[in-house]
């Protein structure tokens, strides 16, 4: 490492890019163009993980034999923030080359990286990237005027047509030709006091020489949307129609390919237990496993839309208006405003939310939101609403929506509380104060949309899928094992049955399964455990059987109505089929006592049980993953049972106290 | 006598009051204000910054330094700054912690 490259900045362990190959890492100023650039270079053929022992991601992929690391979107390569550190170790393993992405709009902000990057000594090629805008502007900038002035090569691109790109391959192609040392160039030598103001002198000064305005250089467009966009209450009222519009898109049109998947795994599921003889195996494959998979995949469709919508916003420039005009309602909940995408997307599915927390910079503020996105009310608890709106007004759609806005709002309030709670206990710590860049409004890429929303499905069946398969055949073998012989009724119900012929028969065969069902499962592991629990279940008005549902729901909670479907010898076909005989059901159940079991009280309980509770693996596959350890997932888990249980309890008790049973 | 004095005197005064007057503006005069004080539209050069967190320095790694001219193009909380032709929200907590002169 040079004097230069070592004078401001601390010495950082290298990061390894990868032996094999020509290796370029790609740098740029956020809004820079960068991963678009990088998205034109790669296409596909592009891997996503983190970074070893960090939660940033690292972006790598294949082009003309090289290979291509996106690094964070950075201003300064100070390593004062994680994202930063990161960058300064990746440089200083000495990448073959490095291409820095510079926004002609803003040449000199551009240029305070990349003379950073240049004190790195690593062979340097500059994208000027967004030509075609500095041109529109009145803005003209001399290429080899500016290569002259850095000893580097610059390349003029427009990114997003693919314009320049074979001249920044003909550049690469020379880079990787000599293998060149980097060559001794123009520093600033900006290591004194104020190196902001010593290099911004440097960046102004060379940006003015090769910079020529033929008029004042102005975005009306941007200026004009801005007033309304970041007005203080236009704003947000803007807001939340872009909000509503893209749930329009996610309930409104996932529904067809979740209708689709539902109906592929469940058709696959018939097609296997109709070709294989009825065993233990079999049950394990429709049940376990492709029932485990389709549950995890018909949620898929939504994950798609919404982050195919989230990109097409950040690209047009407007979410950062969203967490522009948010920031000052969200920091009174001690979060910043850039949280309130991730919390809206969370009334979706809190996967995608925690994967969208990436934006948020602080890393205590991002864990917060982390933590209480699950509360949210998600789609996968719509079924459950759904059966307590049912059992608690039925016949009343009216009280029953009352049920829905009640469990949505509590959902949106406790997580809210808990943000509230956390960063004034757990993770102390003032929000970091906003400062984010505006960036000028323009046509958003579908190529980049498409390309982040088939990333980002990608990390969400690699990482939820295999736990969602994991624990989806632990909780079968639970609910199968150990066996019972089948009861006294239900043999002599289909003794019965093979006594008659016809539609009779088929009715008492139907009974007598239903009671082997029923029975298979009280006696299981998980109707013990059921038992076991009941004790603990029991203030919240939940009997063992409730038990059941809720430990069968433990990885997705949508699960309890088949588990109840099937407890209550409804049979799981049926409650699907026809949810009204479910709900019938469930209503005429009775306790051991000879109580009604989904009184007033049980159900108000069970409902908030399930706004508060975490139940969900697939999720906490997902924390683990953005939080880079085990300790948050186990705390998200135990603080939201912890809440759920008291929760519920209060509600049940109360109830109780006021004579509603 | 005395009116030649006095006149002397007094265009003696008159030049120095002109070139007060000529001097005045490059006089130190304390107009420092804090960002956040500053209306809409107006245009100030930082004076001084009196933070140094890690907030600050994301700002400061955008262009704003000592010496740079800035616009406020929209004051409240936040507000939105123009440093080198680029628009900027920043938090009003982090704005009242840079000194500027109005231009």
């Amino acid at each position: 490492m040079s004097a230069t490259a070592t004078c401001c900045q601390p010495a950082e362990k290298p990061i390894a890019l990868g032996t094999k190959g020509f290796r370029i890492a790609l740098a740029g100023n956020p809004n820079s163009g960068k991963t678009t650039l990088f998205n034109a270079l790669t296409g596909l053929r592009t891997q996503t993980a983190n970074y070893p022992g960090t939660t940033v991601e690292r972006r790598a992929g294949r082009f003309n034999g090289c290979e291509v690391i996106d690094l964070p979107g950075l201003y300064d390569l100070q390593a004062m923030s994680e994202e930063e550190r990161i960058a300064v170790a990746v440089l200083t393993d000495k990448p073959d080359a490095a291409i820095v992405v510079a926004d002609s709009m803003n040449l000199s902000r551009s240029l305070f990286l990349v003379s950073q990057i240049l004190e790195k000594n690593v062979p340097v090629i500059v994208a000027l990237n967004m030509m075609d805008l500095a041109e529109d502007a009145g803005v003209q900038i001399d290429p080899g005027k500016l290569a002259a002035e850095l000893g580097c090569d610059v390349v003029p691109i427009v990114a997003r047509s693919g314009r320049g790109l074979d001249n920044l391959n003909r550049a690469i192609e020379r880079v990787k030709a000599a293998r060149l040392p980097a060559r001794p160039v123009a520093t600033c030598g900006a290591c004194s006091d104020c190196r902001f103001q010593t290099r911004y002198a440097w960046t102004d000064a060379i940006a003015g020489r090769c910079t020529q305005h033929t008029r004042e250089p102005a975005n009306k467009w941007t200026e004009r949307l801005d007033q309304y966009l970041t007005h203080p209450i236009v704003g947000v009222l803007a807001f939340f129609g872009v909000m509503l519009a893209v749930f329009f898109l996610i309930f409104h049109i996932a529904h067809i390919p979740m209708d689709l998947i539902d109906a592929l795994f469940s058709g696959l599921g018939s097609w296997i237990a109709q070709r294989m003889p009825e065993s233990d195996l079999r049950n394990l494959l429709v049940k376990g496993v492709i029932g485990g998979m389709g549950g995890m995949l018909v949620f898929l469709p939504q994950i798609c839309i919404l982050f195919f919508c989230l990109s097409l916003l950040e690209d047009t420039g407007y979410l950062a208006r969203a967490a522009f005009v948010m920031d000052r309602l969200m920091r009174r909940a001690g979060l910043p405003g850039k949280a309130f995408v991730p919390l809206l997307s969370a009334h979706a599915c809190a996967i995608p939310a925690i994967m969208a927390t990436r934006v948020i910079e602080d890393k205590r503020d991002r864990l917060v939101t982390i933590l209480v996105l699950p509360l949210v009310s998600c789609s996968a608890r719509i079924p459950v609403y759904s059966m307590l709106a049912a059992l608690l007004f039925a016949h009343d759609a009216w009280r029953a929506s009352l049920v829905f806005t009640g469990a949505y709002t509590l959902g949106l309030v406790a997580a809210i509380t808990a943000a509230f709670v956390l960063k004034r206990t757990v993770l102390k710590g003032e929000t970091r104060p906003l400062v984010l860049e505006l960036p000028g409004y323009k046509m958003p890429s579908l190529r980049t949309a498409a390309l982040m929303t088939f990333d980002r499905a990608g990390v969400f069946i690699k990482n939820a899928g295999t736990i969602i398969l994991v624990i989806s055949i632990a909780l079968w073998a639970l609910a199968t094992y150990p066996k019972s012989p089948p009861p006294p009724e239900a043999v002599a119900l289909q003794q019965q049955a093979a006594t008659l012929t016809g539609t009779p028969a088929g009715e008492l065969q139907a009974k007598a399964d239903r009671l082997i069902s029923h029975n298979a499962l009280a006696n299981s592991a998980a109707g013990r455990v059921g038992r076991w629990i009941e004790p603990v279940l029991k203030p919240l008005g939940f009997d063992w059987q409730i038990g059941i549902g809720i430990i069968s729901s433990f990885a997705a909670r949508e699960v309890i109505v088949s588990t109840l479907a099937v407890i209550y010898g409804v049979g799981e076909d049926v409650a699907e089929k026809n949810p009204d005989s479910l709900y019938d059901s469930l209503r005429k159940a009775e306790r051991s006592d000879g109580r009604k079991v989904f009184t007033t009280a049980t159900c108000a309980s069970l409902l908030v049980f399930y706004v508060l509770a975490m139940q969900c693996l697939s999720t906490q596959a997902i924390t683990r993953r953005e939080t880079n350890s085990l300790k948050w997932p186990v705390f998200q888990l135990v603080y939201m049972t912890v809440l759920a249980y008291v929760g519920s309890l209060i509600v049940y008790q109360a109830l109780r106290a006021f004579g509603v049973s | 006598m005395t009116i030649g004095s006095t006149t002397n005197s007094l265009v003696a005064t008159l030049r120095i009051r002109k070139k007060v007057m000529n001097e005045a503006p490059m006089m130190p005069v304390p107009t420092h204000l804090y960002l956040n004080e500053i209306p809409s539209g107006a245009h100030a050069v930082v004076h001084r910054i009196e933070a140094a967190d890690e907030a600050m320095h994301r700002l400061m790694a955008m262009g704003l330094c000592v010496g740079r001219e800035l616009e406020v193009v929209r004051q409240g909380n936040p507000l939105i700054l123009r440093i080198l032709g680029a628009r900027i929200g920043v938090s009003s907590r982090l704005a009242r912690h840079v000194v500027v002169t109005l231009s």
